[in-house]
């Protein structure tokens, strides 16, 4: 027991108490069902054994009184059938009778020596006789004084109610000589007459009756006789005679009383009366005899077996206490523990309870503002998609000035370059050079504004690319970029130091202009981490099918967090000067080439962007391959465009090929010029004032089917060919010329 | 044997007193009470006690005259036998001092006695060819009832009279008186110990009388 945390050890205690009473109670109340079950049994087993000894004594007893009697009857009906006894009776000579009677009665009355000497009370002796007439009336035996030896009051005794033909047995009290009265049976015979059968008279013989003793072993049993409703047991005294006697009475009253029993106390000690009809429907008064059996032997055997029962209860009881202690104890301990267990359980149980209740509800009210939550999402979501379209687009816009503008920073410086000192435009290898990155700027430029279309168009499958070479990319993106890497850094005053480490690479598949947008921004993005200058390294290397080309900085690098999410669109850590776009472009760009962009990044190491290209296959055409080879013939070619400086683009372009170019501004008079003469080839701008590219190629292809018509479309990427019926080329703006070429060339081939 | 003695018996006695001539008879029939038991075909006939009443079975009847008769002046003897442990005959009706004999016919013992009043006697055991045979002298006119000891069915009635104008009926209740003097009389019939019928009848010389009880 844990004294010092009391409450928790109480109901352990009153746990084992309680365990302990019940088993207490459990072993009190099995012992007290098996005592009180086996004391009945016992005390039933007893008291049959006492009736059963009793009424075997008894039986013994009646035996004996039946054999006595039987012979008594006997000798009677021998007397009733003498005949002179007969013959005295039909004489009604009643001196006759009696001493007749004295003579045949010589061998039973008393007084005569008996043949053998019996015990007093077994004698067949008869004490005195009467007879009676046939009405029942005593015949006196009149002056034969002495014969019978019944007095007046014994004769008044013996009448009867007319004589029966059958034995009566009465029980009598007669006074002896010495003047005790004391108890005497009484046989009544009929008389009957030889012929008739007619009752003629009786004979009524008087005998001591047998005094029954018990058997051996019953030695306490006492009889007696009941009648003229007193008793008379010779063994009791006089006044418990007559205590016995008022009990009897009261019982003998009852002639169906089955019970042929009743416990009586005489003399302070219990008894079993036992009392049986003598004279059963006799005409003589009821006589009962009595028979007294002293409890006290069987009592004292019954208080033994009490005792006995009583010890082995104590026993049981005590070995009940030591068991049940001990068990109680046994279980108590695991309950014991069980109880601070739970205890603890339960303490824990109800604060987890609790905070579950409260989890609960807090869960609920949480679930609530998350519902809200999320249809405010919802539509903060449809929201913000529209703000994100809407930003996306302004973003764009601004990374397409941005672009737009690295573009134009070539073009701007080189052309101020010229223009500002003419005397460089003498030196023509220099010039040319000049004029060369004028162009692949300008076409850059021009190409950033398909880019609008570019950077959401999903990859076609179909989408063919020409044959890249890598290295030559790689370079013009450097020199592309210098003003950027060079100048700007040189301002900020930290040198950054780009290294191209090249490899021998077959061509890859690719949009040579995207691609070089794509490393311009990678380089671009290198130098943003480069803030204090550094070295950017730009590799190429064969990796199996593929090409890979790296962009490494020895910069800021980025954290985990970063790197992971550089790629997506609009994330960006360069606050306002980012859009955001420059990587997603590059990341979408490496997907539409069917490549892939790889990030490595240590923060405060540096970064590495690799993208990987599928090298270019031999069935992939590529209109280098056929430009400057396919040059036609001299043509006739109409060129129609309303912007003079285009027609005179054309113009210059397609005559310097050799072609006779004639010129129109519009849609009318190109019409009225394609009548008017005759041309092999009409290359028509799409949008013009008044008659369209469209209109006008309808009316020369009804005019004259025959001639090929090109058309020019600055919506060139969102046109099909198969849209615009009556055309056979369709060359979207800017103008390439090689394109061109390649154009007037499949044109008239293809007529 | 003993039909002889009492035939010729009552042939003496009936025709002794006879000289005067003017002999008168009396005949008639009694009304006899009906029979106890079946008929008895051979005339024997035994005594029963009814509601100790002792009457012959089959009924008959012992008519007589009582007045001024003469008294028996010569001894005569009647025999009452023991037949076929029966008395025969078991009624008997005899003038006062006559002697009756009881002669054992039977092959047995018999012990006759009598406790009646009239004539109390008990003559032992006996053997049938007892002699002299026992006898006793009736010398009181009454009732008297004999038994046998040893056989306690057998009983006799003998009716002892002062007349020695007597009969017996037949079973049929007729009897027949004859040689009666002339005088008063009182006709008697006997029928069984408790009763008798009488009437008063005046006789007339050489008349026949027809007398019917009751």
């Amino acid at each position: 027991m844990n004294l010092e945390d009391p409450p928790r050890s109480l109901p352990v205690v009153s746990f084992r108490l309680k365990l302990f009473a019940a088993i207490m109670i459990v072993v009190a109340a099995v012992t007290a069902l098996t005592l009180y079950l086996a004391e009945q049994n016992a005390q039933e087993e007893v008291g049959r054994n006492v009736e059963r000894e009793f009424r075997d004594a008894l039986t013994a007893l009646h035996e004996a009184r039946e054999v006595r009697l039987t012979l008594l009857a006997e000798r009677c009906r021998s007397l009733a059938k003498a005949v002179r006894i007969r013959a005295a009776l039909e004489e009604s000579s009643a001196e006759d009778l009696y001493t007749n009677a004295e003579i045949e009665l010589r061998g039973i009355l008393a007084g005569e020596p008996e043949p053998e000497p019996e015990a007093a009370g077994r004698t067949l002796r008869a004490k005195f006789f009467r007879f009676l007439d046939a009405q029942g009336t005593v015949i006196t035996p009149g002056k034969i004084v002495g014969s019978g030896r019944a007095d007046g009051a014994l004769e008044a005794k013996l009448g009867m109610q007319g004589v029966s033909n059958r034995q009566e047995i009465g029980y009598l009290m007669v006074k002896s000589e010495n003047g005790e009265e004391t108890p005497c049976e009484i046989i009544a015979t009929p008389i009957v007459a030889t012929d008739t059968h007619e009752v003629i008279g009786a004979v009524v013989i008087g005998f001591p009756p047998l005094e029954l003793t018990g058997p051996p072993g019953m030695e306490g049993l006492k009889s007696g006789i009941w009648v003229e409703g007193r008793l008379h047991l010779p063994a009791l005294s006089p006044a418990a005679q007559g205590f016995g006697g008022a009990a009897l009475a009261r019982v003998v009253e009852q002639p169906e009383r089955a019970e042929r029993s009743l416990p009586v106390q005489i003399e302070g000690a219990p008894h079993l009366l036992l009392y049986q009809r003598l004279n059963p429907g006799s005409r003589f008064a009821a006589a009962f005899e009595v028979c007294l059996f002293p409890l006290t032997g069987s009592l004292a055997r019954q208080r033994r077996f009490r005792i006995q029962i009583l010890s082995a209860a104590a026993l049981l009881l005590a070995g009940g206490l030591a068991v049940s202690h001990f068990i109680s104890g046994r279980f108590s301990a695991p309950v014991a523990k069980l109880a601070e267990d739970s205890a603890a359980n339960r303490a824990q149980r109800e604060r987890a309870e609790s905070a579950l209740e409260i989890t609960n509800q807090k869960l609920s009210s949480r679930n609530a503002e998350l519902q809200q939550a999320l249809a405010d999402l919802k539509a903060t979501q449809q929201h913000v998609i529209q703000q994100e379209r809407l930003s996306a687009l302004g973003q764009m816009a601004s990374g397409i000035a941005h672009d737009f503008n690295n573009a134009l920073v070539p073009i701007l410086g080189f052309s101020q370059l010229l223009q500002l000192d003419p005397e460089l435009l003498a030196d023509t290898e220099r010039t040319t050079r000049y004029l060369g990155v004028i162009q692949t700027a300008a076409q850059d430029a021009a190409n950033v504004v398909g880019r609008l279309h570019q950077f959401y168009r999903v990859r076609d499958e179909n989408e063919s690319f020409a044959a890249v070479d890598l290295n030559r990319i790689a370079q013009q993106a450097i020199e592309l970029t210098q003003p950027r890497w060079k100048d700007q850094a040189q301002s900020s005053g930290s040198t950054v130091e780009v290294v191209a480490e090249l490899a021998d690479l077959p061509p890859v598949a690719g949009d040579e202009s995207a691609l070089r947008e794509a490393l311009t921004n990678l380089i671009f993005n290198a130098v943003d981490a480069l803030p204090n200058g550094g070295r950017i390294t730009i590799r190429t290397r064969r990796a199996g099918v593929s090409a890979q080309i790296e962009v490494e900085d020895n910069g800021t690098g980025m954290s985990e967090e970063v790197r992971l999410r550089c790629l997506e669109p609009f994330y960006s850590t360069k606050g306002q000067r980012g859009t955001g776009l420059g990587l997603a472009m590059v990341f979408g760009m490496a997907q539409r080439h069917r490549g892939s962009l790889q990030v490595e990044s240590e923060l405060g190491k540096g970064t590495t962007f690799i993208l990987t290209l599928p090298l270019h296959r031999a069935n992939d055409l590529a209109i280098d391959e056929v430009s400057g080879v396919t040059r036609s013939r001299s043509l006739r070619i109409l060129v129609v465009d309303d912007e003079p400086n285009v027609r005179e683009l054309l113009s210059a372009a397609l005559s310097a090929d050799g072609h006779e170019v004639a010129t129109a501004a519009l849609g009318e008079e190109a019409f009225q010029r394609f009548k008017a003469g005759h041309f092999d080839l009409v290359v028509t701008d799409k949008a013009m004032p008044g008659m369209s590219g469209d209109q006008l190629a309808a009316l020369i292809k009804k005019h004259s089917p025959p001639t090929p018509i090109i058309l020019l479309t600055g919506f060139g990427q969102f046109l099909e060919k198969e849209n615009i019926p009556f055309v056979d080329v369709l060359i979207a703006k800017p103008i390439d010329l090689l394109a061109l070429r390649q154009a007037v060339a499949t044109a008239h081939q293809g007529v | 044997m003993n039909f002889r003695y009492v035939l010729s018996g009552l042939f003496a006695f009936l025709f002794l007193p006879s000289g005067a001539g003017a002999q008168s008879v009396i005949e008639g029939r009694v009304e006899l009470p009906k029979a106890q038991g079946p008929v008895v075909v051979n005339m024997r006939y035994s005594i029963i006690t009814k509601g100790g009443v002792m009457q012959p079975d089959p009924p008959l009847a012992i008519v007589y005259l009582e007045g001024s008769v003469p008294k028996l002046t010569t001894p005569t003897t009647q025999q009452m036998g023991q037949k076929g442990l029966a008395f025969v005959p078991a009624l008997l009706a005899v003038q006062v001092g006559t002697k009756v004999e009881f002669p054992n016919l039977d092959d047995t013992y018999h012990n006759i006695f009598s406790y009646s009043p009239t004539k109390r006697f008990d003559l032992g055991r006996y053997r049938p060819d007892e002699k002299p045979t026992p006898s006793q002298v009736f010398d009181k006119a009454g009732l008297v009832t004999l038994h046998c000891d040893i056989h306690e069915h057998m009983r006799a009635l003998i009716l002892v009279l002062e007349t020695p104008y007597f009969t017996k009926s037949g079973t049929d209740g007729r009897y027949r008186l004859t040689g009666i003097p002339p005088g008063t009389y009182t006709l008697k019939a006997w029928l069984n110990s408790r009763t008798t019928l009488e009437r008063r009848v005046e006789v007339k010389s050489g008349q026949n009388l027809q007398l019917d009880f009751p």
